[in-house]
């Protein structure tokens, strides 16, 4: 019983950085930003990720020639 | 019935309002080109079949900038029902140009005049009518602002696309339009009749990407540019230049016969003010002088009240509610430790070592002198390790004095209110919570955290000053007004846009960096726009200010033209070498007019940039805040591997990693063990650096090795994030290495000469260090002063 509130306290804390991991690893996979404040307000908001498609269309054109 | 419209316009003719208003979104509006850059798509919230695209703000359908082949490409390629093309009211000349293009596509037009309230208040006249016969299309009033207008000009719309397309009308000259009809007959008579005026203007035009794509026979070719060599041998001009002249004529008439102006020649508001704004000798001291106010008000002043607050209140010890016993604490608490804390063994012991230059003495004695406690109390927390490892121990004094029973007690004047980690440790304590998990809550994620919190008050000052003045308009003047000084040093105005968005966050700024045409002025754009301190900069200017310059009036804005000057003489010196050099790239923007920025508006933005500060504190500080505290606590004791929750930071992991990394910062004055830990995990993000300081605690730093602390952590590489926008932006393992480098090297020549020759003139001389740092500037000047290479022919985006 004398554990139990350090057993409480460390579930709590771990999941909560269990999950603040998890959010990052999906926004990550996701968004592909790794800004992790998010798009919102972002001027450059829906122009993250064009050159990331340029790049990988560069990259096929390049295995093709 | 799904239905396909493009929003074309003039950059600030107010595209993006409209776009939220009929969307309902939140995009971002900003007052400088270059904000939107890529298309936005919605769906019209009253009607989610039509789907609304806005492109960027374009002057015309050439394919010169990276804007106009965006917005060029969409209109083709995607081929939408419907353009609403928005103008500005007050500004038709201008934005009817882009208006006789888009017509000339063959696409349904409705030419949505906005600012129509600002027309009619200038007491102008636009005969619409009349306006959209000549123009043969839909001409509607708005006003995007105020929302007036935008049922009609949708059912405008709606109408228009059902229609589908239809060929334009000839606006040009006999001569000029003989030479279209033969280009049309000989070349792209097959084509649909509504596309083939626009091609054929083109292809006068000898626009190359027209060409390429429509890979006419050479016979052919040959064929028709003696027709337009013969046009132009008549008008005497170049055919890309006769097609100009000719829009402008036409337009002239056009306006001649539907507008009237009340006032032609008198200046208006938004130009007597810029008369001032962007004179050429008030122009720099107004700009310098605004800045210097949004940041001495931010975080010397109304800001710097709030965050003593947090930091050591709401997340301190705690604090009185409404200020209310706090006098009558201090004038105790004064009291008390002039009897019993001040004594004259204490203050012999401070003054021995002020006399032995021990760091901090000076400014704890200074407080025994002025009989003050709390600024004894803020001293002694910073400076007392490097008194005790000098071998001037008061902390037996002290602790013996604060633990009499007659000590005041905070709790006995007004509502005290204690703050969130002695609450937490209450409350852990309760329920019997270990020592190490204790440890970890309070000293690793309340610390950690709550020290990046706790400056979010000056930044909510800051963001909040930056909105007033993004949202007046007076930002555009400034990459404006600094052209002038940067064509000077063969650096150009335009660089500067992305700097100024990067005082928000270096990540958009750096891709910002896109709307520059030449290659290696985006280049050096990229390398230098992180010199810019952003939002996440701000906790390290507000900690050093604070903690070691009482909050001086100076600090935090040198912080921000340190970064300035920084850009500038990082500017001339790349633009010195092969790999940068060539002419300044042309400037020509649009001053936005001035306007009261809306509540709403500047609320917002502040909302979307303080959330995004609290979300990574949430995430990337939690988690960093955790492994820092881990690594100071997990060591070598005893020869062997060991936890624990009060290790000694020099044996623990973090101590020896520190102590590996330390020793490259001699020169630079802060060579100990929490700085070099904060600078590397300041890669992680900014912010991590005062987190860091709140989990190991912030003392021993003189304020000349602060500055200079400050000074390269401002300066080096940015953060992860912004380095991988770096990478993306470049294309380029090498170009990112190369500006990871020239960034670190160049704060780390910067920090050297601020700490070596500060020692020097308060008499700490170090000859090795001296001597360093005047080959350091000597290198420095050479490099600004050396001859310019010959200039390349600049080269252009690859689109």
């Amino acid at each position: 019983m004398d554990y139990l509130g350090t057993i409480v306290v460390a579930i709590i804390v771990f999941s909560l950085v269990l999950s603040v991991v998890i959010y990052m690893i999906k926004q990550h996979k996701n968004q592909k930003n790794s800004c992790c404040g998010g798009c919102a307000g972002c001027p450059m908001a829906n122009s993250c990720h064009k050159y990331d498609e340029t790049e990988k269309n560069k990259a096929s054109n390049n295995k093709k020639k | 019935m799904e239905i396909k419209v493009a929003l074309a316009g003039n950059p600030n003719s107010g595209k993006t309002t409209l776009f939220n208003k009929l969307t309902g979104s939140n995009q971002y509006i900003g007052n400088w080109p270059g904000v939107t850059v890529e298309k936005k798509e919605g769906k019209i919230k009253d009607d989610k079949e039509i789907t609304i695209t806005d492109l960027p703000g374009i002057y015309s359908l050439s394919p010169y900038t990276l804007e106009e082949v965006v917005a060029r490409d969409y209109l083709l390629d995607e081929n939408p029902d419907a353009i609403i093309n928005i103008v500005d009211g007050t500004n038709l000349e201008r934005n009817l140009y882009l208006t006789t293009q888009l017509i000339e596509l063959g696409i349904p037009v409705v030419v949505a005049i906005n600012m129509y309230d600002v027309v009619e208040k200038n007491k102008d006249k636009i005969n619409i009518n009349a306006l959209s016969k000549q123009l043969d299309c839909e001409v509607i009033p708005i006003s995007a602002l105020k929302g007036k207008g935008i049922d009609k000009l949708m059912t405008a719309v709606k109408n228009v696309a059902k229609n589908g397309r239809k060929v334009p009308v000839s606006t040009f000259s006999g001569t000029v339009e003989h030479a279209l009809a033969h280009i049309e007959e000989a070349v792209i008579h097959d084509m649909d009749p509504s596309k083939q005026r626009w091609y054929s203007i083109k292809i006068f035009e000898r626009d190359e990407k027209v060409l390429k794509f429509l890979n006419i026979n050479s016979e052919i070719l040959n064929h028709i540019e003696k027709d337009i060599q013969k046009v132009e041998e008549e008008l005497d001009d170049d055919s890309e230049s006769i097609i100009t002249n000719e829009r402008y004529i036409y337009i002239s008439e056009l306006l001649r016969s539907v507008y009237v102006k009340k006032r032609t020649g008198s200046l208006s508001v938004s130009d007597k003010i810029d008369r001032i704004v962007t004179n050429r000798w008030l122009g720099l001291p107004i700009f310098i002088l605004i800045m210097f106010l949004v940041y001495y008000i931010s975080i010397s002043t109304v800001g710097a009240f709030a965050t003593n607050w947090a930091n050591d209140g709401l997340f301190g010890e705690g604090y009185h509610l409404f200020g209310i016993g706090t006098k009558e604490y201090e004038s105790k608490m004064d009291e008390f430790s002039e009897k019993f804390i001040f004594t004259e063994e204490l203050t012999n012991t401070v003054k021995k070592a002020d006399e032995a230059n021990v760091i901090g003495a000076d400014k704890i004695l200074k407080s025994i002198q002025n009989k003050d406690f709390r600024e004894f109390e803020e001293a002694y927390s910073t400076y007392s390790d490097e008194l005790t490892e000098k071998g001037f121990d008061i902390s037996k004094t002290v602790d013996t004095a604060l633990e009499r029973e007659d000590v005041p007690v905070t709790e006995n004047f007004g509502i005290w209110v204690p703050g969130v980690p002695v609450l937490v440790e209450k409350g852990l304590d309760k329920i019997n919570t270990a020592d190490w998990l204790k440890s970890l809550i309070i000293d690793g994620i309340i610390a950690g955290v709550g020290g990046v919190l706790g400056f979010l008050p000056q930044m909510f000052v800051l963001f909040i000053l930056l909105g007033l003045l993004e949202g007046s308009g007076y930002m555009a003047r400034i990459a404006f007004i600094l052209d002038r000084i940067f064509r000077k040093f063969g650096l150009s105005g335009k660089s500067f846009i992305p700097m100024l968005i990067s005082t928000g966050c270096a990540v958009p700024g750096i891709m910002a960096s896109r709307t520059i045409e030449n290659e290696k002025d985006r280049r050096m754009t990229i390398i230098t726009t992180s010199f810019m301190p952003c939002g996440a900069k701000l906790p390290i200017i507000a900690l050093i200010a604070s903690a070691l310059f009482d909050g001086k009036w100076w600090v935090a804005p040198s912080a921000y033209f340190l970064g300035i000057i920084s850009i500038i003489v990082s500017g001339i010196i790349l633009k010195k070498t092969k790999m940068f050099s060539g002419d300044p790239a042309p400037f020509v923007m649009e001053l936005p007019s001035y306007h009261l920025p809306t509540f709403k508006n500047v609320m917002t933005r502040v909302w979307e940039r303080i959330s995004s500060f609290i979300k990574r504190a949430g995430t990337v500080i939690l988690i960093s805040s955790i492994i820092i505290w881990l690594g100071s606590k997990l060591g070598i004791v005893n020869g062997s591997f060991a936890f624990d929750p009060n290790m000694d930071l020099e044996v623990s992991i973090l101590g020896y990693i520190g102590k590996a990394i330390s020793f490259v910062f001699i020169p630079l004055g802060f060579a100990n063990i929490k700085a070099a830990v904060a600078t590397m995990m300041g890669f992680v993000a900014k912010e991590e650096v005062v987190a860091v300081f709140g989990v190991l605690d912030f003392n021993g730093m003189t304020p000349l090795a602060a500055y200079s602390f400050l000074t390269f952590n401002l300066l080096c590489a940015p953060c992860f994030a912004a380095i991988g926008a770096i990478r993306r932006e470049m294309n380029s393992k090498k170009w990112t290495l190369f500006a990871v480098a020239y960034q670190t090297v160049f704060a780390y020549a910067v920090s050297l000469m601020i700490y070596q020759f500060g020692q020097a003139f308060s008499k700490n001389l170090n000859i090795a260090g001296l001597v360093a740092a005047i080959i350091t500037l000597g290198t420095i000047i050479y490099l600004l002063l050396r001859p310019q290479k010959k200039n390349k022919s600049p080269e252009k985006i690859k689109v």
